[in-house]
């Protein structure tokens, strides 16, 4: 299994292990169309839109991927259904989508997929990995170092 | 969180009339709709995707899971004020 060890970036005041307390499991993430949908864009002599690069947040408490709405209608997605999220309020009904992301300067593969259409508003964070792409990979927190492992 | 407008309605409709026949039949799969039309079965939502694109181009169509019961997510973080929690 590949494995790739993650170190948040290194800040003279702030020691590893607050540094990862403080910003959590992040990755960078590149959002872009899916394969076919970039082939059929390519075949009309279409452009195919850039993608959209910023965060991934890993997050152990979500059951599925998310990704920022407004960065989806920019790639041009269209929502391929709608889906309840649980709330303390009741249940929100949110679009879903299919989507392509990849991430940049590690060996972890591209993944083509389904993403709930979020309203994030948190400035980099693009994405939310939920427990449908953990369920593939193994992830270990070393709080005492300041580092997190994934293998997949 | 804004709620989007409710969308695939003829979709749905669409899908529930079929739905006992794909439940027996292919119970796990995903099924693919654009309007009344029924575009086939996948064994993946990627798989439907394709097809989709492909029969009716970048338009809004319905993947529908092929299961008796909704799905429901949970996504806490959105909710609790870690990220951009808002109404």
């Amino acid at each position: 299994m590949p494995i790739h060890n993650v170190y948040p970036n290194k800040h003279p005041a702030i020691s590893a292990p607050d540094l990862l307390q403080s910003l959590g499991l992040v990755v960078d993430v590149e959002i872009s169309v899916p394969a076919a949908l970039s082939k059929a864009l390519q075949g009309s002599g279409s452009k195919v839109p850039l993608a959209q690069l910023g965060d991934a947040l890993i997050d152990t408490g979500a059951s599925c991927c998310c990704v920022e709405e407004a960065a989806l209608h920019a790639l041009g997605l269209k929502p391929i259904g709608q889906v309840d999220v649980a709330s303390p309020n009741g249940n929100r009904m949110q679009n879903i989508y299919v989507a392509r992301l990849s991430f940049p300067g590690t060996p972890i593969s591209p993944l083509e997929m389904q993403v709930v259409g979020v309203q994030l508003n948190q400035g980099k964070t693009l994405s939310l990995i939920g427990r449908d792409v953990l369920r593939h990979w193994v992830l270990v927190y070393n709080g005492p170092m300041g580092c997190y492992t994934i293998s997949f | 969180m804004n709620q989007p407008v409710v969308m695939f309605e003829e979709e749905n409709k669409a899908f529930e009339s079929r739905k006992e026949e794909l439940l027996r039949l292919c119970e796990g799969k995903f099924a693919l709709f654009k309007g009344s039309d029924f575009g086939g079965v996948y064994d993946t939502p990627q798989s439907a995707y394709s097809a989709g694109i492909e029969k009716y181009g970048n338009v809004e169509f319905l993947i529908k899971p092929i299961s008796k019961q909704p799905v429901v997510e949970h996504i806490p973080t959105l909710f609790i004020g870690s990220i951009g929690a808002h109404s």
